[in-house]
């Protein structure tokens, strides 16, 4: 199986943007620029997520993935506000391959199923958003900004049957610290689904990457790791290829 | 040479024409079929749907019937991901509906234990020799290419399959080429540099039948 390297850019338009757990969001320029650098560079696909929409209840990244899309040759997720079959169907319109949803999903979960039948499993990327309390993991909603008493392990197990080509785990408190990743979370996730898997949050080395990998992931998603220069993705690669981990050349 | 997108309301019609525009092809969407649609010299069928409401959407825009007139006057056809499964007989995904059948095979259910179904990722291809140069594809090094699909192509002709992946127990077709017709089981569109050269390579090897 090749690991897909994935990059994960952060939006509140028109900026791409930072922050630490998905708080304190610094901008850092244009999201279209960095999707095009890194394209260039090498990344096998690009994942938005626009971290205001469900605070403003509005999506405003249709856009953003309509330029990216139209200058950007490889698989293009987006996400963040996609409430309903009307967003969904916009987004993917203006040009993603794949629609992430986090809070829409966890408030009606029949809405991933009423996507998949008519847009196919594989445009459907659940997002969760994982913060660890005691020994269990909790699903946090809109980017980071609201707790939920849902177990990760629970929702997760349920998902199987929800109409999702793909599962997306971002470690909330690992996120943009640069500190490595939680590997006890991915691993516990890796073990309880079959459904492709992407993870993110807190990877910074190309150890980080490798470390995943051999956990069986499907993906990794770096996002403060390229942003900041701390990961080159040529170098990632000939790195993984060496310590025998397929990836796309 | 006009290039014909057909745009049936449920594929990735966007990702495929900005890669048309960037290959510099001169095309125009097909929605309704009429009077301006009669000049198509190439169609392109692309893909993001599953069989049976994929069938039925072309359908109910009469566009079934255009291709199939199309084909009949041996005109080239270009089926992206759905758009090459379609061209084919059937689908276990959705028994019952019939496909267009120009090209013999059936389409068959990914088996659990050779991928994870959906086989959605970059994999291997090879291509075959005769191929290799027309397409620009005589790098040695391993080639990748993006797929996501559940269902197979499965051809009775099997010379005309030209590239297939190269990375598991179980190789899958990845594009075929069947007299006037050329599917491809990948998006072309979505993998990249190499993407974009196969995609070039395809229109431009079924437009020189044109002429």
């Amino acid at each position: 199986m090749v690991l897909r390297i994935i990059a994960g850019i952060d939006v509140k338009p028109p900026f791409l943007v930072k922050g630490v757990h998905l708080e304190g969001l610094k901008k850092f320029g244009l999201p279209d620029e960095f999707a095009r650098k890194y394209y260039q560079d090498g990344i096998d696909e690009i994942s938005y997520q626009d971290v205001v929409a469900t605070l403003f209840a509005r999506s405003g990244i249709y856009d953003l993935v309509e330029k990216t899309a139209s200058e950007v040759f490889i698989p293009i997720t987006a996400g963040g506000g996609i409430d309903s079959l009307q967003a969904a169907q916009k987004m993917l319109h203006s040009g993603a391959d794949k629609i992430s949803i986090n809070t829409a999903a966890i408030l009606k979960p029949n809405l991933l199923l009423e996507i998949s039948e008519k847009f196919g499993l594989q445009s459907v990327v659940l997002r969760v958003e994982a913060r660890r309390k005691g020994n269990d993991w909790f699903c946090m909603t809109n980017s980071g900004r609201e707790n939920t008493d849902v177990k990760v392990l629970d929702w997760i197990s349920k998902a199987g049957d929800m109409g999702i080509g793909e599962l997306h785990v971002l470690s909330i408190d690992k996120e943009g610290t640069l500190s490595g990743p939680d590997i006890e979370l991915f691993n516990e996730v890796r073990r309880n689904t079959d459904l492709p898997l992407i993870v993110s949050g807190g990877v910074v080395s190309n150890q980080d990457v490798l470390e995943c990998s051999l956990l069986g992931v499907d993906g990794v998603v770096l996002n403060s790791a390229l942003l900041m220069n701390k990961i080159n993705i040529l170098e990632l690669k000939a790195y993984l290829k060496h310590e025998n981990v397929m990836v796309r050349e | 040479m006009i290039l014909g997108v057909i745009d049936y309301g449920l594929s990735n019609l966007f990702s495929v024409v900005s890669a048309l525009r960037y290959l510099n092809f001169d095309y125009k969407i097909i929605s309704d079929v009429d009077e301006n649609s009669k000049d198509t010299d190439l169609i392109i069928i692309p893909g993001v749907s599953s069989f049976g409401p994929g069938m039925q959407s072309l359908k109910n825009r009469g566009q079934d019937e255009f291709i199939r007139l199309h084909n009949q006057k041996h005109k080239p056809i270009l089926g992206l991901c759905f758009g090459a499964q379609i061209l084919l007989q059937a689908s276990e995904e959705s028994p019952g509906v019939e496909g267009f059948n120009f090209v013999p095979g059936k389409c068959s259910k990914l088996q659990k234990s050779d991928f994870r179904v959906p086989n959605q990722g970059w994999r291997e291809i090879s291509t075959e020799k005769s191929f290799k140069s027309a397409f620009s594809l005589l790098k040695s090094s391993p080639q990748y290419c993006f797929f996501s699909h559940s269902y197979k192509m499965v051809l009775e002709n099997e010379e005309s399959i030209i590239m297939h992946t190269n990375s598991s127990a179980e190789k899958i077709t990845a594009a075929y080429e069947y007299k006037n017709i050329f599917g491809i089981q990948f998006h072309p569109e979505r993998s990249g540099t190499l993407g974009l050269r196969i995609l070039n390579s395809a229109i431009k090897r079924l437009g020189s039948a044109i002429e």
